[in-house]
């Protein structure tokens, strides 16, 4: 065999491993899209996860479909491996002159047939990315793989989120309209609270309860609240509706407690995502992850 | 021994031989190391060079010891106006034949040697610089109706003077497009200095030793030829002197700003030639970007005609080939 053909065989064979690289840069890539996608679709049971899977999904298809069918050129990879290895041009060089007759021309692909045997592939088209990339990619990788671990590894894991999910305002969320759903199955909707504190049940049931929709519980509120009847008598003989001067204080009422039992709620949820396993140095990064995600749900609304 | 083997022997002694006359030329010839290693690329390249300097610093001096560190026939025409073109090509000699018989007969001037210098040329007149036109693109002298062929290798110096202006014709554009490379000569340093003042109050200067005859000079110029360029390295050296075109989309803004013409075809010629001598030196049997890049402003900045706006702002054509140096270079590298 001579020059010619083991050169071309060379450029073959690096231009497989470009390929392989390609496919493995892609892969790692959409494990780390899916990574967070996964996140995102646990933690927040939101639209966005499904889509970051989605992306995940049909990234690693792109990746796949460009690493069969988009295998750079030998002129490519000739370019490519003058510039890794500082060739100066002599590899596209003996590539295009290949099927020449002259000796020049041969010395020419003979000492690139030379160059690059005795170069490692893995310098021409390396499985690690740009610096910049490759640390960003571990980063990012490391970071959800810990935030996944803790989570997981947490006693009550999922309990806190849907804890928090349940204590949306009236109006603002698909649950809060559903009163009769939330009183027929407290434990449906609190979701895979197995081990949910009855704490969170119970805020539960009352703030997702719309003060409109529940003039049957708003005497039992009332005077749960500590008692507003002078109020409801007066605002009696003034001719407006009893059931109307009920539901303002009760909406009174109801706000401020919501507000004291959504601050004891997101301290009770907290407690148990923090012990047991977790490390101690981690609490506070678990506490801001949650309530950053808490934050951003609720601007959602 | 293998053709690849023999090939590599024939590129070693390109090298020696050039690295020899260099070395000769740097005995008499102080500094300027670039300069003189473009003007033997040229020269065995089979092209034409004209050296730009003020009056002193040793054009003549580098050009003669040249010629003499390659054993080459060499002539020196010293231009001024009344120079007639037949002083430099030569003219027929009414002169005995035979006994009581009479003809004209060719008496060869100075352009007829291997190295010809041609010393303050923009003092000659117009007409007497185009005489050297002939020989320098055509390889031959015509006179009255007979053409003669100069003798390869055949390579014209010209020197000029870019201080005094006064009683000069500048070149015109088709001769200036005749040479090869320009090449500038600037100040020697201090050390430079000290050394040409050294060497020329002291011992009698050394003359160079002769090492190479016409034979291997032209068989140095046939391996220049035989260096194969890739397309995508040839295509460098088209954008760049496409890039000095006014006109032209790869035109870097102050081309277009100051640039009357670009450079010709000729400049493409000589960049690729004078790219393939630079990779030889470099101990390679291809071209590289680097090569092109290395010759590129030797052979361009000639050929740039610059506009009116140009002379008032002071824009050189070296700026304007560094612009289309730095622009071509983005687009190729990036």
């Amino acid at each position: 065999m001579n020059h010619s053909a083991m050169l071309i065989d060379l450029l073959t064979g690096l231009s497989r491993r470009a390929r392989l690289v390609g496919f493995v840069r892609g892969a790692v890539t959409v494990a780390v899209v899916a990574l967070v996608a996964v996140e995102l679709a646990w933690a927040l049971r939101w639209p966005l996860g499904l889509i970051g899977l989605a992306t995940a999904a049909v990234g690693l298809g792109v990746s796949a479909w460009r690493a069969h069918h988009q295998m750079p050129s030998p002129a490519q990879v000739a370019r490519r491996a003058d510039t890794t290895l500082h060739l100066k041009d002599l590899l596209i060089t003996a590539y295009e002159r290949r099927n020449a007759t002259d000796t020049v021309s041969r010395a020419v692909v003979a000492s690139a047939h030379a160059a690059v045997s005795s170069a490692s592939a893995s310098a021409i088209y390396p499985f690690e990315g740009p610096r910049a990339i490759r640390l960003l990619a571990i980063g990012t990788g490391l970071a959800q793989v810990v935030v996944l671990m803790l989570v997981w590894q947490a006693p009550d894991a999922g309990a806190p989120l849907n804890t928090l999910a349940a204590l949306s305002l009236p109006g603002g969320g698909n649950d809060a309209g559903s009163p009769a759903a939330i009183a027929s199955t407290p434990k449906a909707v609190g979701g895979s609270s197995a081990g949910g504190s009855p704490a969170s049940n119970e805020v539960r049931a009352s703030a997702t309860r719309p003060a409109s929709a529940m003039p049957a519980d708003a005497k039992t509120t009332v005077d749960a609240s500590g008692g507003n009847d002078a109020a409801a008598t007066a605002d009696n003989l003034s001719g407006r509706s009893p059931r109307d001067a009920v539901t303002g204080a009760m909406r009174e009422s109801l706000a401020a407690r919501d507000a004291e039992q959504l601050r004891q709620a997101t301290q009770n949820a907290r407690t148990p995502q923090t012990q047991g396993r977790v490390p101690i140095a981690m609490r506070g990064l678990v506490e801001r992850y949650f309530a950053s995600l808490h934050a951003f749900r609720e601007r959602q609304r | 021994m293998s053709d690849i083997t023999t090939v590599e022997t024939r590129a070693a002694s390109f090298r020696s031989a050039f690295q020899h006359v260099r070395s000769e030329v740097q005995r008499v010839f102080v500094g300027h190391d670039a300069l003189v290693e473009q003007a033997l690329i040229a020269f065995f390249c089979g092209g034409h060079t004209l050296i730009e300097g003020a009056p002193g610093l040793g054009k003549t001096l580098l050009v003669r010891t040249i010629a003499q560190a390659l054993q080459l026939s060499y002539s020196r025409v010293q231009c001024t106006p009344d120079l007639l073109p037949g002083d430099v090509t030569g003219t027929n000699i009414l002169s005995d034949s035979a006994p009581g018989a009479r003809a004209f007969t060719f008496h060869p001037g100075p352009i007829f040697a291997n190295v010809v210098l041609a010393d303050e040329i923009n003092r000659a007149t117009p007409r007497t610089q185009s005489a050297f036109l002939e020989a320098m693109q055509e390889q031959h002298v015509t006179v009255f109706g007979v053409t003669h062929p100069v003798q390869p290798p055949f390579s014209v110096f010209a020197t000029q003077n870019p201080i005094e202006m006064e009683g000069t014709y500048p070149l015109p554009e088709a001769q200036l497009d005749r040479f090869f490379f320009k090449l500038q000569m600037p100040a020697p340093t201090t050390d430079e200095l000290a050394e040409i003042v050294t060497r020329t109050t002291g011992a009698p200067t050394p003359v160079p030793a002769a090492g190479m005859d016409a034979a291997a000079v032209a068989a140095m110029t046939t391996l220049i030829r035989e260096i194969p360029i890739a397309d995508d390295v040839l295509r460098v050296a088209l954008r760049l002197v496409r890039a000095t075109h006014p006109d032209a989309d790869e035109a870097p803004l102050r081309v277009r700003q100051y640039a009357r013409y670009g450079a010709s075809p000729r400049a493409a010629q000589a960049l690729v030639l004078g790219a393939k001598a630079h990779a030889l030196l470099r101990s390679r049997l291809h071209v590289s970007r680097d090569d092109i890049r290395s010759v590129a402003s030797s052979a361009l900045r000639h050929r740039v005609l610059l506009n009116f706006q140009a002379e008032m702002d002071h824009v050189s054509a070296d700026a304007l080939v560094a612009d289309v140096l730095e622009t071509v270079t983005d687009q190729t590298y990036g």
